[in-house]
């Protein structure tokens, strides 16, 4: 180096200490920033999928008790569904995405199992029965 | 440029790369502990108005309100009512609500307002 370059070193010196520091800290910083955007490119990814699933579930619980297994009467009007009125009969003949699944928990904990999971207040027709549609998705 | 100035051990340059370095450690640091979108509050929202769904067509108690885990907190006319009894606290911030319009048997309208929370 000679008496312009901005890295002044000491006599006997090969690479001045304030510019090998420097460069320290560069490829420090530009392996944490590597190390952070693959982390949080990781957990967005995998916070994605839980979302995903979360969603699915909400859809299918919201599809079912609302016209899938819901209780339904003709009228002049044509069928009428009626919302939150579980007919047991079209809740066991709905057709469900396969690894997912549906039932009616009026007390204690349901069989139903998988990755995400809701519960949605509910009663059986005819008996009035309340309880919870419990759906999930694998 | 990374000159050094004469007695001083680092130069300005070397002191700002530090400083950045610590400004992106920061922001990464803030940016992991920010709250990540969530569906919770349109489950919530979907599980409220079930709950008043319900109240119609069966009638609420707390412990089928306790089952699924939530708090229910009830406000028609000068009448609050919580569900479950346990859930008799205020109500926090962060509680979805809604309001409807109620007509009881004797033909009276009314306004219900109902509020949803996790314990």
């Amino acid at each position: 180096m000679n008496s312009s370059s901005p890295f002044r070193h000491r006599k006997g010196q090969a690479i001045a200490f304030d510019a090998s520091f420097a460069a320290v800290l560069a490829l420090t910083v530009v392996l944490l920033g590597v190390s952070a955007v693959s982390t949080v490119a990781e957990n967005a990814a995998q916070h994605q999928d839980e979302l995903s699933k979360q969603a699915k579930a909400i859809a299918l619980a919201d599809y079912l008790i609302k016209e899938g297994a819901a209780f339904t009467e003709g009228s002049s009007y044509g069928t009428i569904a009626h919302t939150h009125e579980i007919d047991e009969g079209r809740l066991r003949a709905a057709s469900i995405p396969r690894g997912s699944c549906a039932e009616f928990i009026s007390q204690g904990r349901g069989f139903c199992s998988g990755a995400a999971c809701v519960m949605r207040p509910a009663v059986i027709h005819g008996s009035n029965e309340a309880g919870y549609l419990h759906v999930c998705i694998e | 440029m990374c000159a050094s100035n004469k007695g001083a051990f680092f130069s300005a340059e070397a002191l700002f790369a530090v400083l950045a370095a610590s400004s992106l450690l920061f922001a990464a640091s803030l940016h992991s502990q920010s709250k990540p979108a969530s569906l919770t509050s349109i489950y919530e929202y979907q599980i409220l108005n079930d709950f008043l769904e319900i109240r119609e067509k069966a009638g609420l108690t707390g412990s089928y309100v306790a089952q699924s885990g939530f708090c229910l907190r009830l406000n028609e006319g000068t009448m609050a009512e919580f569900l479950p009894e346990t859930c008799s606290s205020s109500t926090p911030a962060s509680a979805v609500s809604t309001t409807r319009i109620t007509y009881s048997e004797s033909g009276n309208l009314s306004v219900l307002t109902a509020s949803l929370w996790k314990p």
